[in-house]
């Protein structure tokens, strides 16, 4: 427990003193912030909607695909950086368990990753909050983070300690895009093959469509292929995207702890 | 001029890490297209779309991306620093691979869709030569950003940061930054993704203009070795 504390808090603070992940963050945030309150058409929508519920997931809608792209880059160096460093097979020789040092290394590095897009959360929860005079919008903006950055956060993060350990970092970095884009960007009406609108996208569409009323499209889509993994949008069905979302990220971790002892012997 | 042997063993060095990304994203998204064009018998306008978008999104943001892992990975800077080459000449040399590489492909890619007869269906290209700027003048601008920034934080995880930030807020945010002038001359999609065609050819040299600018920036910066020697390793 000592060595799954220690490591835990030890990544929590390096990953928090990286530029990056505030980097990532706040260019794409502060220029959208600047540009719209310089007064634009498209965002009289926002303006309108007066219901925290739905006006917290379309605020940040545009947001959200971003998100599995920096956590991705952000996080591909934490596990491989150990044996970069050569303090790996230094590490391993001490008393501590093994299996607690790279899941405290996994949550402390994630946690700190989720910091700046929280922060983000809330201040988009409290500006509306203030400005409609309507505090529930904060319990709102926790529930969204919750639902939709949380989950995203532990896949992305699985797969940022498996991809770099089966391919060199700035590889990884580019299949993060790729895989981005065949997961979430792609949009379902085209009907090429993708994860689009699924289960599985990476935009997390069933639970910004069921829980938060996002006019994003999950669900059924006549002609567009792997429509087994679209059924129709309920409570239940998006709550079974969270659950695979969650299950998925558990095994690329176990695979990942799996190929990083195997390595490290 | 360098010894060829220089530039070859560059080019062994970066590897084929370096050297696929850009071959993977144009393959991926031909057949794409030509999955559209004869399975899913997409109108030829969509399909010229997710062509010109291979030229102006995917292979400058894998420029932007190489450029931006370019300083902060050697592991020896400080042996490299006591050459009579000074070390940014050897990171300009890496960039002008790099980003040579991904003029290859574009190039190719372009030629092959003016033959093709691909190129003229989207509404908005522009004649095939000063066409070439669809894909230049955004690589440049990404390489310069992703060059400059790895300058001033020597570190590839920041500068790669940054590239991917600026390229995705053009993409997500292309209606809003199409209500300006000032930002719709500094847009990186004015082919695919702009509103204004009169603003093309400005947009372009604008581009253009602060690629040099961030690359002309970033090589003055890294003629301070302290910038390079005070950071600690990732």
């Amino acid at each position: 427990m000592t060595a799954f504390a220690a490591t835990t808090s030890y990544e929590l603070r390096m990953q928090l003193r990286k530029p990056a992940i505030w980097i990532a963050t706040v260019i794409p945030y502060g220029l959208y912030a600047v540009l719209a309150t310089m007064g634009t058409q498209d965002l009289e929508r926002l303006t309108q909607d007066t219901d925290p519920k739905t006006w917290m997931a379309a605020s940040l809608g545009w947001f959200t695909p971003l998100l599995a792209m920096v956590f991705g880059f952000v996080l591909a160096d934490r596990l491989v950086r150990d044996r970069k460093l050569g303090v790996a097979q230094l590490l391993d020789v001490t008393p501590s368990n093994r299996s607690a040092r790279l899941f405290g290394k996994y949550l402390g590095a994630c946690a700190a990753t989720a910091i700046p897009v929280a922060l983000v959360y809330l201040i988009v929860g409290a500006t509306f909050a203030i400005w409609r005079d309507r505090p529930t919008a904060l319990l709102w903006a926790a529930a969204t983070f919750a639902a939709v950055v949380v989950p995203l956060l532990l896949l992305t993060g699985a797969l940022a300690f498996l991809g770099p350990q089966l391919m060199p970092t700035p590889l990884f970095r580019t299949l993060i895009v790729g895989i981005w884009f065949w997961a979430g960007a792609t949009e379902v009406e085209s009907q090429f093959p993708s994860l689009a609108a699924s289960v599985l996208s990476l935009t997390m569409d069933y639970p910004l469509h069921v829980f938060f009323g996002s006019r994003d499209p999950a669900g059924p889509f006549e002609g567009a292929a792997l429509n087994v993994l679209r059924p129709e949008p309920t409570v239940g069905t998006a709550l079974l995207s969270l659950a695979l979302i969650l299950a998925i990220a558990a095994a690329i971790l176990a695979a990942a702890r799996a190929l990083r002892f195997r390595v490290s012997e | 001029m360098r010894p060829l042997s220089l530039w070859r063993h560059e080019v062994r060095r970066a590897g084929w890490v370096a050297l696929l990304p850009p071959v993977l994203a144009a393959g991926i998204l031909v057949l794409v297209a030509v999955d559209g064009a004869v399975r899913l018998n997409y109108p030829s306008r969509g399909i010229a779309l997710v062509l010109q978008s291979l030229l102006e999104l995917a292979l400058p943001l894998a420029a932007g991306m190489a450029a931006a892992s370019l300083v902060g990975r050697d592991p020896a800077v400080e042996l490299q620093l006591t050459f009579p080459t000074a070390y940014r000449t050897t990171i300009l040399r890496r960039l002008a691979i790099s980003a040579g590489w991904v003029a290859v492909i574009a190039l190719t890619s372009a030629v092959a869709m003016v033959a093709s007869g691909w190129w003229h269906r989207w509404p908005s290209a522009h004649d095939a030569l000063p066409g070439q700027l669809t894909w230049l003048a955004p690589t440049l601008c990404l390489v310069g950003l992703g060059l400059l920034v790895g300058a001033l934080s020597a570190s590839p995880a920041t500068a790669t940061a940054a590239v991917v930030a600026v390229w995705f807020f053009d993409l997500a945010a292309a209606g809003l930054l199409q209500q300006h002038r000032w930002s719709r001359l500094l847009y990186l999609f004015a082919t695919t993704r702009g509103t204004v065609h009169d603003d093309w050819t400005a947009n372009r040299l604008t581009l253009l203009a602060a690629g040099a600018a961030m690359t002309a920036a970033g090589w003055l910066l890294l003629r301070h070795p302290s910038r390079l020697l005070t950071k600690e390793t990732e």
